[in-house]
């Protein structure tokens, strides 16, 4: 169960998934995004990427993407394909009312948009708070809160024009106020994400117009804008509220928040002033349900009965129950496409006496890190333990990530078990009577950790078998979450398996540069890795800057310093009554459309 | 009578004072950082950032200088604030209580006239198939994982039948599967203890002299002999409503129902320590108050039982 956001491995362990022929579609969608995006850097000077840190959400726009209303001449797009729906989808005629019940395993941290951490936080705040742009399903950007938006030619101001008759739930007005007050509330220092917009500032020109200026050029801010944690809120509501919207989010979205009861449910309501912008969606108004319940229910065996009883009309389906519902009547499955994290085994480094970082023993012997890639039946793992909903990923970079592309999957490891014992026999790790290697008296032993859960254990368990068939000894442990999460790092295990979800190019330099991760100490002892890695923070052209990170994700797949494994399928199940409820980009729900049958 | 229940009470301080010193202790050796829960597994949370919410906690001052400040602040009643939810402990204990309390009480409830009946019943058929059968089924029912036994109910009762809702609180008919799952359980042991105590009574000589002065079996069996029976029956209980309480951890996440039990478990899982020690305390103090409860019975069940001289 997943209580944390969608970073880090514990949490978000099941996501969403890639078919192969809607990869090729996403792939093409994005080059043409790309281009757009190399389009509109021409036009305003050729801006360096620099370093995207900060925003999270599944939403954050990934790659060099720049984008502009329709009238913004070369950088205007329009939505090519349709959104992920229900199998209904000429739809009969939408029913008016009813509430639409989903479940999630994790509770929310706060609801405050420019606050929070969680998914269920981020759900909830989604459907509330509009970003001023917003991603299509097609991972183009399209202008919600305003009529358009223009670069200056040295690419530090951007001016945004607000749209005319947007409404707050509490009744006021969208202005250019708002837009600088809630921008400059997200990149605060009280802020989830402080500094996620490079050190810009917020300039009111007149009601309707807002300039964002930078200190210096930088692409990537435009991507933040989508961000749900950059979410357009009412200054005069905040100000009520004594800077504090943790228990009552306002804002411009299809449902207004209604009530939260931590650790039980939170509810909203359809918005009826609510005027939609988005050309995918049909619904110009308010959606056609009344309300939505987001109940919390732990377990997943629960949340699976909600489903088939119709208790609930929405979950996120494990991976082990999927096969159960497919062509099932009362149930349809919609599996998300575009999958941005990557579960990995990554050997834990430590800080040396003199301030370095190297790998604990015995993986700070390549040879031996290298062993474990070459010991794994990883297609095994995913047919095995995930029922194929998995797309086997040799590279750091996820297959749903912008500079993705076949070549990828040049680097890193087969499974080869002769391999890594030829590797273990060179490096001089040979075998002993009782079958685990030994070196100088030393026995080729460690300890690999995993988050506890039945699919994790099950991971772990194989993963412990293979390393065992080559002459390891493995104590494989599954840990709860929390101590997970603050032990992994502290030198009780030499192993650990964990995903990471980013949205651009750059998880590759993330998961070698964030300290939190095993693999995060990565840039400090390959400065090469670093160097090339923030290449592609440099350039714009997305080919250029897959360049860039494919030779950063095989030094560090080569050196061993991460195993990728692949990118989880995350599917939705969803009641057979729920109609026209469709995806956003990269999974987001969408209810504008949705309706109640019968 | 009066002056023993003073008595128990103010034994029953050190024994809270304790709890309060063990949970505080015990929530913070476990490990486990409540900021990293909180600001999200802390990747891509600067260090900077990850301090200044430690220092917000108060999880920036030595442990001593922490429990103080915890117990100064529950000498006045404040239990303290939820790290996640930012709302005091005790709003969110109190909004609990009540369907804690519904389900503890149905549970009992069940508890006590299944698990009585059924070790009569067994106690008064001694060999025969009725107490072969309740037997095994009790000894069945001992041993089935409380979490497993509640996601059968569901799968019979609610998918396959469609009698009774999955999960919540949003009718009375939630709480019957839950509480069936706990009182069930308990009942099992309850009917174990129940028939091996008839059995002893029911050998004894005023059963005989009962029967022979010709009154009907019914009443031999209930007001005399269980009323014999009923002081291990009775201790039983209040060492069952114990693990009542704790069966809720589990049965509410199950049924994902809105007790303090789900709370618990969800303020485990974020390492929320104001609100598990909150819970804890409790938890600890209605175990306390109910077995005094069982102590002060006593003394109505067995008039020969005095407290103090």
């Amino acid at each position: 169960m997943s209580m944390i956001d969608r970073w880090d491995s514990s949490v978000d362990f099941m996501t969403r998934s890639i078919e192969i022929p809607e990869l090729s579609r996403s792939l093409a969608s994005r080059r043409k995004f790309l281009r757009l995006s190399a389009a509109v850097v021409a036009s305003l000077g050729a801006l360096p990427l620099l370093a995207a840190c900060g925003g999270e959400d599944d939403e954050t726009p990934a790659g060099s993407e720049a984008t502009s209303p329709p009238d913004v001449g070369p950088t205007a797009t329009a939505p090519t394909d349709s959104p992920t729906q229900t199998p209904d989808e000429a739809g009969g005629e939408p029913r008016r009312g009813g509430t639409i019940v989903q479940a999630e395993v994790a509770d929310a941290d706060n609801l405050d948009p420019h606050r929070y951490y969680t998914t269920f936080s981020s759900n909830v705040i989604n459907l509330v708070c509009e970003r001023v742009i917003q991603l299509t399903p097609d991972l183009e950007l399209e202008p919600i809160l305003l009529d358009s938006i223009e670069v200056s030619e040295d690419a530090l101001i951007y001016t945004m024009h607000v749209r005319e008759g947007v409404k707050f739930h509490n009744g006021d007005t969208l202005d250019a106020e708002a837009i600088a007050f809630s921008h400059a509330r997200a990149d605060n220092e009280l802020a989830a994400y402080p500094g996620q917009f490079y050190g810009a500032t917020w300039e009111v020109v007149d009601p309707m117009t807002v300039n964002m200026i930078m200190p210096e050029p930088n692409s990537g801010v435009i991507l933040i804008l989508a961000f749900t944690g950059c979410g357009i809120v009412p200054p005069n509501a905040v100000a009520e509220m004594n800077d504090d919207m943790s228990q009552h989010p306002i804002g411009t979205g299809p449902f207004m928040f209604k009530e939260w009861v931590p650790g039980d449910h939170a509810t909203l309501v359809a918005f009826d002033e609510y005027q939609n912008p988005r050309p995918w969606i049909e619904n110009p108004g308010r959606p056609h349900v009344d309300e939505i319940l987001i109940r919390v229910i732990l377990e997943e065996q629960t949340q699976i009965a909600e489903l088939e009883t119709g208790g609930v009309h929405l979950i996120l389906m494990p991976s082990q129950q999927v096969a159960r519902f497919e062509g099932n009547d009362d149930a349809y499955l919609i599996r998300n496409e575009q999958s941005t994290t990557t579960a990995y085994l990554a050997p834990v480094t430590q800080e040396q006496a003199d301030g370095t970082h190297d790998w604990i023993e015995p993986f700070n012997d390549q040879a031996v890190r290298q062993a474990v890639g070459w010991a794994l039946n990883v297609d095994e793992i995913i047919e095995g333990v995930l029922g194929g909903l998995a797309v086997r990923n040799r590279s750091t970079l996820p297959t749903g990530n912008p500079g993705y592309s076949e070549k990828f999957q040049d680097m890193g490891f087969e499974y080869d078990p002769d391999r890594a014992k030829q590797l273990l026999d060179e490096a001089g790790w040979v075998a002993s009577s009782g079958g685990v290697r030994e070196k100088d008296g030393q026995r080729l032993s460690i300890v690999f950790w995993s988050q506890a859960g039945a699919t994790f254990e099950r991971i772990g368990q194989l993963v412990q078998n293979y390393l065992q068939q080559v002459g390891f000894e493995v104590v494989y442990q599954g840990i709860e979450q929390a101590i997970f999460v603050d032990r992994r790092l502290s030198g009780d295990c030499h192993l650990v398996y964990s995903t990471y979800n980013w949205n651009d190019p750059d998880i590759v330099w993330w998961l070698g540069g964030d300290t939190s991760l095993p693999s995060g100490h990565y840039v400090k002892i390959n400065p090469e890795f670093d160097e090339i890695a923030q290449q592609g923070w440099l350039v714009t052209e997305l080919d250029e800057r897959g360049d860039f990170y494919y030779q950063a994700s095989k030094i560090m797949v080569e050196d061993g310093a991460m195993i990728p494994l692949w990118n989880p399928v995350f599917v939705d199940g969803v009641r057979a009554e729920l109609k026209d409820f469709k995806h956003g980009a990269q999974g987001r729900r969408f209810f504008n459309d949705a309706y109640l049958e019968g | 009578m009066g002056r023993y229940i003073l008595f128990r009470l103010v034994g029953s301080i050190p024994v809270l004072m304790g709890v309060v010193i063990a949970v505080f202790m015990m929530v913070r050796l476990v490990p486990g950082d409540p900021v990293k829960i909180l600001t999200g597994g802390g990747a891509r949370v600067t260090q900077e950032q990850q301090d200044a919410l430690r220092r917000q906690l108060g999880l920036d001052q030595p442990l001593p200088v922490q429990f103080v400040s915890f117990v100064g602040n529950l000498s006045r009643g404040d239990l303290g604030t939820s790290y996640r939810s930012k709302r005091p402990v005790s709003d969110e204990i109190r909004s609990r209580i009540p369907n804690s309390a519904k389900l503890a009480g149905l549970a009992l409830l069940i508890t006590i006239v299944v698990g009585v009946l059924t070790g009569v019943i067994a106690s008064t058929h001694k060999g025969s198939l009725v107490d072969l059968a309740t037997m095994f089924v009790a000894t069945i029912a001992v041993s089935v994982p409380g979490f497993w036994f509640g996601l059968m109910l569901i799968l019979f009762f609610s998918v396959r039948l469609g009698w009774l809702p999955v999960s919540g609180a949003d009718s009375w008919k939630n709480l019957i599967l839950p509480a069936a799952t706990l009182g069930l359980r308990s009942s099992a042991v309850l009917a174990r203890v129940t028939r091996s105590t008839m059995l002893d009574v029911l050998s004894q000589d005023f059963v005989r002299t009962a029967r022979a002065k010709g009154l009907r079996e019914r009443i031999v069996i209930y007001r005399h002999a269980l009323r014999n029976a009923l002081i291990p029956i009775v201790t039983l209980v209040g060492l069952e409503l114990g693990a009542l309480l704790t069966g809720t951890f589990i049965v509410e996440t199950v049924f994902a129902y809105p007790g303090l039990g789900l709370l618990g478990i969800q303020a485990l899982q974020t390492r929320d320590f104001p609100l598990i020690q909150g819970i804890v305390l409790v938890t600890a103090t209605i175990y306390v108050v109910a077995n005094l409860c069982v102590d002060v019975l006593y003394g109505f069940l067995d008039p020969r039982i005095r407290y103090m001289s």
